[in-house]
């Protein structure tokens, strides 16, 4: 079990501050499921979680295989979860996110690969722990409270018998800030209290580690983002180690220290909330974590040029395709030096901000995200630059 | 989730399946040991076809009878502004307190040529009545007033369920109400109208207090007359495999058909708003009052009048405590059994994903299928073969109770089950308890409600059971039903009418909460 001194804390950054960096230093390119370790990169030391490749991780898939029949759940999925970080595992519905959870955990069995959680191998073709004996905490998308019991015997039903159990439930129930509700039942607990006992249930038994598949989906949208932080900040409080399930980008990429996108059975990539949404791997990484579009462009000795501006790029020189998303262009009055002429041709408001539909010169239709207020009304000659200064880039025939 | 074969399920599990399978088995092996010759002679015999088409005009007579009434009852009490529907609800459904030999008999007895309705008639001259008491007539009506209740029950189960943005499209694109009714509402109701015209015809098959107090020649009838001759229960045998037979194709069909119907893929957010009823209104009250009166009053005003008239004249009515004594002692022990043994089968076949558990499941529903009397004669040729000992003792009757309503307690506790979330489980074992802990302190605590419900079914069904209680009792042994019975068929209706009274008043509370309420109050979750 970690202490909560190992833990390596982090203030999430704005995305900005990081790009400014970026500037000097623009070596985001991962090749790799995670970016190599050239430790001295002041990029690297933003992304914490990215250094451990030589500690040993606690929790090890390796090429697993979940079939159900003929259906093929989890495909050679490769992952690696170290000691006292929170993982979101960030998938479209029926990508094999909550099989690969249900693995881990036991109710599931490999059909290939293995898991190794603390290294001793728990799940593989020859050898099942079953869920008993894996000390892994599962913190369920409706909390599963058992709802015969008190919350008090919710969370004792996990504790070895001995002297201290009641102690260490009614402390388990402190870490979450509900020991007053501990003579309850759960039908009388709101959506958030369940779930910060169903975490207390879970980490009661001091397990290796927690996994917690959508705990947040059946909350409403007004308590939901309030107990996320609060789940978050007990996780961290108990130094535990955590996977997180999630179909919800905005989760994943505001509470996780690192995330594995997962698709069609398949992590994709592994990585800090930062470099995953700004260098995605793939296309399909790309495309899946928020909105972009693909310009045509020139690479030569790490600069790229593109109709829009110059920036940076790691990529191979020749052609390729720039990815940007909304955020990354500017509209800028027609007398610009950088960019390419348009028309503003339609506005979608959101209130704190505003997606723009410009058309340029070149017929192209690119969106821009901007502030609400720098709004410029359909018709305004305009031009759009770039607003990064690096960028990913992808190979032509990648599209 | 588990790999290893969970031995303390599986082997109750199996054990249970094999009492029920290894009896049924044995009586085809006894139905053809004098020969082949001589049974398929028997079993083709023209007495034989006679059986066969008195049986399925019967079924066929009932399954129309039944829908006719409750279709249109079901959708009165749902869909329409009818006053106090509720009321009538539950009214419509309370004719499943009534045994059918119990609505056999006071049908008879108010029917028969020289009835009450004739006393009643007789001031205008009328000697007698046509002979509609006895026969198929007669068995018809004691039956459809008996089963009807089942298919109103799963049609208003399913009026309930239907989207009411099915219907408010067909008339927004144009179709009368009618219409609508027809082509929009008749087709989503058909899956439940074939399941009640199913659990109508297994009752009808096997059905004996009805036909043999309404003195009409069925299977059953047969059946038991050829056993109690006791002259070569090989016959009673190779006509019971007859019988066996003609249920498993009508389980067939139904399996055929209820594959061909696809749900609704949608769910009602709303209640449908009623349809005025307005000029109908009085028409409709009196079309309930009508069915009521022959379901329901008629039966009931029959055993009080006699029960008061047995008091009256001072008939010996006192051995009766013996029998409710005896009821209550042989349907407790059953509801027990079979609450208790259906535990492991239903727990190894839904939450362990083998085709194993699942076929131990089906053999232990078998006896859903099996007339009680099949079951009774099966118990008799294997008990009094290798069991000796127990002969004619209650453990019998107990068993055959067991095996036959076995299959209702398997499905109060499969729904049950099916409704705890496996995440409760699976919560259970990753905090470190063993499937078999999880099993104790989980499941089962959380089943309860399922289990009493199962106790309760077959303790109701039991105390109405009467076929094999007729012949698995021990000698001496009597209970309500064979009271009523004897009563009954001998037209000594005194002493049928206070067991009724007793068995009736005994079963109303629980079937209002076990089958009525649960089925009515559904619309509200």
């Amino acid at each position: 079990m970690t202490t909560a001194g190992s833990r390596i804390m982090k203030t999430p950054s704005a995305p900005s501050q990081i790009n400014q960096e970026l500037v000097h230093e623009p070596s985001g390119r991962a090749v790799t499921s995670s970016i190599d370790g050239s430790s001295n990169d002041p990029v690297q030391d933003e992304w914490p979680r990215t250094s451990r490749q030589n500690e040993e991780a606690l929790l090890e898939l390796h090429e697993l295989e979940v079939h159900y029949g003929d259906v093929v759940a989890v495909a050679g999925a490769q992952l690696n979860v170290f000691e006292g970080e929170f993982l979101a595992l960030l998938g479209p519905s029926g990508c094999g996110k909550t099989s690969l959870l249900r693995t881990i955990a036991g109710f599931e069995d490999p059909a290939a690969g293995s898991i190794r959680l603390g290294g001793r191998e728990i799940a593989s073709l020859r050898k099942s722990v079953p869920p008993e004996k894996r000390r892994v905490g599962m913190v369920f998308q409706h909390g599963a409270l058992f709802p015969h019991m008190t919350v008090l015997d919710n969370v004792l039903y996990g504790i070895d018998a001995d002297r201290d159990r009641r102690e260490t439930a009614l402390n388990a129930l402190e870490l979450v800030g509900l020991g007053r509700l501990a003579k309850r039942y759960p039908d009388e607990l709101s959506g958030g209290q369940q779930q910060r006992v169903a975490l207390a249930r879970a980490l009661a038994p001091s397990p290796s580690i927690v996994l917690l598949d959508e705990p947040f989906a059946n909350l409403d949208a007004s308590l939901r983002g309030r107990v996320r932080e609060q789940v978050r900040e007990i996780l961290q409080r108990a130094g535990a180690t955590a996977v997180l399930v999630t179909h919800d980008q905005e989760e994943a990429l505001s509470l996780a220290d690192r995330i594995a996108v997962m698709r069609e059975g398949q992590v994709l990539q592994v990585g800090p909330p930062e470099q995953v949404y700004h260098y995605p791997e793939t296309l399909e990484v790309a495309t899946f974590i928020g909105e972009g579009q693909l310009l045509d462009c020139e690479v030569s000795q790490g600069m790229v040029r593109c109709a829009y501006g110059v920036a940076f790029s790691d990529a191979e020189d020749g052609p390729g395709r720039l990815f940007v998303r909304p955020e990354d262009l500017a509209i800028m009055p027609q007398g610009h030096s950088e960019g390419i002429r348009g028309q503003v041709y339609r506005r979608r408001f959101f209130g704190h901000d505003l997606l723009t539909e410009v058309r340029t010169e070149t017929d192209e239709t690119l969106h821009v995200r901007e502030l609400s207020s720098d709004s410029s009304t359909p018709g305004t000659p305009i031009k759009v630059c770039l607003r990064k200064k690096a960028f990913r880039v992808f190979a032509p025939e990648a599209v | 989730m588990q790999r290893k074969v969970p031995l303390y399920l599986a082997i109750p599990a199996c054990g249970t399946a094999l009492i029920v399978a290894v009896p049924l088995i044995y009586i085809f092996i006894r139905s053809a040991e004098p020969g082949w010759e001589t049974y398929l002679s028997r079993v083709l015999a023209q007495s034989t076809i006679e059986l066969l088409v008195n049986t399925l005009a019967l079924v066929a007579g009932a399954i129309i009878c039944t829908l006719s009434i409750a279709l249109p009852m079901a959708w009165l009490v749902t869909r329409t502004d009818l006053p106090g529907r509720r009321i009538w609800a539950v009214l419509g459904a309370l004719p499943l307190v009534l045994p059918s030999y119990v609505a056999a008999f006071t049908l008879v007895a108010l029917l028969r040529p020289t009835g009450y309705l004739q006393s009643w008639l007789s001031p205008l001259g009328i000697e007698r009545l046509p002979d509609i008491a006895y026969g198929y007539s007669g068995a018809l009506m004691a039956l459809t007033v008996f089963s009807y209740p089942y298919t109103y029950l799963l049609l208003i189960a399913a009026l309930r369920n239907l989207d009411p943005a099915l219907e408010e499209s067909s008339r927004a694109l144009g179709a009368s109400r009618l219409r609508t009714f027809v082509s929009a509402v008749i087709p989503q109701l058909l899956p439940s109208m074939l399941s009640g015209s199913l659990l109508v015809s297994l009752y009808v098959l096997s059905d004996f207090g009805a036909v043999s107090i309404t003195r009409y020649n069925t299977f059953t009838y047969s059946i038991y007359f050829a056993f109690q001759g006791r002259i070569d229960r090989s016959y009673a045998a190779s006509l019971a495999t007859v019988l066996v037979a003609v249920t498993l194709l009508f389980l067939l069909v139904d399996a055929l058909l209820s594959s061909r119907f696809r749900p609704a893929p949608s769910r009602p957010r709303r209640p449908p708003a009623p349809i005025p009823l307005g000029r109908w209104k009085w028409p409709s009250i009196f079309g309930l009052c009508t069915v009521l009166t022959f379901a329901l009053f008629t039966p009931i005003g029959v055993i009080i009048y006699w029960a008061v008239r047995a008091l009256w004249v001072g008939n010996d009515i006192g051995s009766v405590g013996t029998e409710i004594f005896s009821s209550l002692l042989v349907s407790i022990l059953a509801g027990l059994v079979a609450a208790l043994l259906a535990i492991p089968i239903i727990a190894w076949a839904e939450r362990f994903r083998s085709p194993f558990a699942r076929l131990v499941e089906r053999g232990a529903s078998a006896g859903f299928a099996l007339p009680g009397l099949v079951i009774a004669l099966s118990l008799v040729f294997f008990v009094s073969q290798y069991l000796r000992p127990i002969y004619q003792t209650l453990a019998v009757l107990v068993a055959a109770y067991v095996i036959r309503f076995l299959p209702e307690a398997l499905a109060a506790e499969r729904s049950a089950l099916l409704g705890i979330s496996t995440s409760y489980e699976e919560a259970g074992r990753s905090l470190g308890h063993s499937p078999l802990n999880v099993l104790r302190t989980l499941t089962l605590p959380l089943m309860k409600p399922g289990i009493a419900a199962a106790f309760g079914l077959v303790f109701l069904t039991s105390m109405k059971e009467l076929p094999a209680t007729l012949i698995l009792r021990p000698i001496g042994f009597e209970t309500l039903a064979t009271r009523i019975w004897s009563g009954a068929s001998e037209a000594i209706y005194s002493q049928a009418a206070i067991p009724s009274l007793c068995l009736v008043g005994a079963s109303i509370l629980p079937v209002y909460l076990l089958i009525i309420r649960p089925t009515l109050s559904e619309e509200r979750k």
